[in-house]
């Protein structure tokens, strides 16, 4: 894969993380454990990428978050609101639109 | 205790954060770096390249806070910078030659010298140029800082430009008419009052004919001024006609005839200047010079002219 390729394929993954966030969030996670399960889901953000968006979605009111103080080591849990739920519903219908949509153009060039 | 680098990173991200976020993310970064620690290490890394593997993941703190505090990491960003660049350009393209023009004319009126004026201009241009260029900068800088991000001007399809009908008059043919014109009629001027040569005792000497005042030299500053009319009118126009080239030439020839026949009839010059210097063979009355001068001013002006219809000749008819 060429650098070209990459450029490419980053500008049409951007955008992605945002609805994969919305829609693992609707369980409650943190920052590091998110950024495995999404690799894991093979959707892989830099976490350089991710923590600065949590805090973004979370102001924008899309997430909510709480300190959890039980372990040794304090974390902050995210989850995503109501708000961030109903713009997930709405994301998810757009991309799998987008899917149908791609998916017929590249048909018809057969 | 030991500072790690974890400590030094966190501290690094933190001094670019507003104090409200920087107690909530230092906790939060400080957890995200030890989770990603511990899951290199339990994989058998040693912890400290673990840590360093970690922080280099995770790269330049003063970036992280960028996306943190959602602060731009350009000076001027991609909403701005087009009216930034045409405002820029306005300025040094436009306004910076009027400046210096109407600076140098102040000048030569107040009584600078050749030198002087000069100095004047080279000085003026750079130093109100650089000062166009840094506070321009620093006003777009603070406006993309402050939130104010949406383009200054909105764009509206009615005020596109034009089309150019042709490449053959550009901007800097006319500004080269008008600093020719104007620096020809300040140099007459000045060549009477102040003066640019002075006697023994102080006073002035013309270098020009004064007995041309009565008529010749209003005439020429006539015809030079009909010259920058008729420059702003091609301008305006877009491209050069056999009729512009035909007034073009008329308007060189108003102004080459008569000087070149007053120097070869030794009536352009100054017979005082040449009495006070002493007659310089080349350019006294009937010296060789004059009839250099002569000859290259004709070259000019004929030069100019065909130049002028060739560029009528070469624009396409519409």
């Amino acid at each position: 894969m060429t650098e070209s390729d990459n450029a490419q394929l980053q500008e049409l993954r951007r955008g992605t993380a945002v609805l994969a966030c919305l829609l693992m969030l609707r369980t409650a996670q943190y920052g590091y454990a998110l950024l495995e399960e999404l690799a894991a889901a093979g959707i892989p953000v830099e976490g350089n990428t991710l923590y600065p968006l949590l805090r973004r979605l979370e102001s924008q009111g899309l997430l909510v978050s709480e300190w959890n103080t039980d372990e040794s080591r304090p974390r902050k849990f995210y989850r995503t609101s109501p708000a961030g739920d109903a713009l997930a519903t709405v994301l998810l219908d757009d991309w799998k639109n987008l899917h149908t949509s791609i998916d017929r153009i590249s048909r018809k060039g057969k | 205790m030991m500072t790690t680098l974890t400590d030094r990173y966190v501290w690094a991200v933190q001094r670019a954060l507003p104090e409200a976020k920087r107690a909530d993310i230092d906790r939060e970064l400080r957890a995200s770096i030890a989770d990603a620690v511990d899951a290199r290490t339990e994989n058998g890394e040693p912890e400290s390249a673990a840590e360093r593997a970690v922080l280099l993941d995770l790269g330049e703190p003063t970036r992280l806070a960028a996306g943190y505090s959602n602060r731009p990491l350009t000076l001027i960003g991609p909403d701005l910078y087009v009216d930034y660049v045409r405002l820029l350009r306005t300025l040094l393209v436009i306004v910076l030659p009027i400046v210096v023009v109407v600076l140098a004319i102040i000048g030569i009126f107040a009584g600078a010298g050749f030198g002087q004026t000069v100095g004047t201009v080279i000085g003026t241009t750079l130093t109100v140029g650089v000062h166009m260029c840094f506070w321009t900068t620093l006003l777009f800088v603070v406006l993309e800082r402050t939130g104010n991000r949406r383009p200054l001007n909105a764009f509206d399809p009615d005020h596109l430009p034009a089309l150019p009908v042709s490449k053959a008059v550009k901007n800097t043919d006319l500004v080269a008419t008008v600093v020719y014109v104007i620096l020809s009629i300040g140099v007459l001027f000045w060549q009477q009052n102040p003066g640019i040569f002075v006697t023994a005792d102080g006073s002035a000497i013309p270098v020009l004919n004064p007995d041309l005042w009565s008529f010749w030299f209003p005439f020429l500053i006539a015809v030079a001024l009909a010259q920058l009319i008729h420059a702003v009118y091609v301008y305006r126009r877009g491209r050069w006609t056999y009729a512009l080239a035909g007034v073009h030439a008329l308007i060189q020839l108003a102004s080459g005839i008569p000087i070149i026949v007053l120097l070869m009839s030794g009536r352009l010059l100054n017979p005082a200047f040449f009495a006070e210097f002493g007659a310089d063979a080349l350019m006294a009355p009937g010296g060789a010079g004059n009839l250099v001068a002569a000859v290259a001013i004709a070259v000019i002006v004929v030069g100019a002219s065909i130049d002028r219809f060739v560029k009528a000749a070469r624009t396409p008819r519409t």
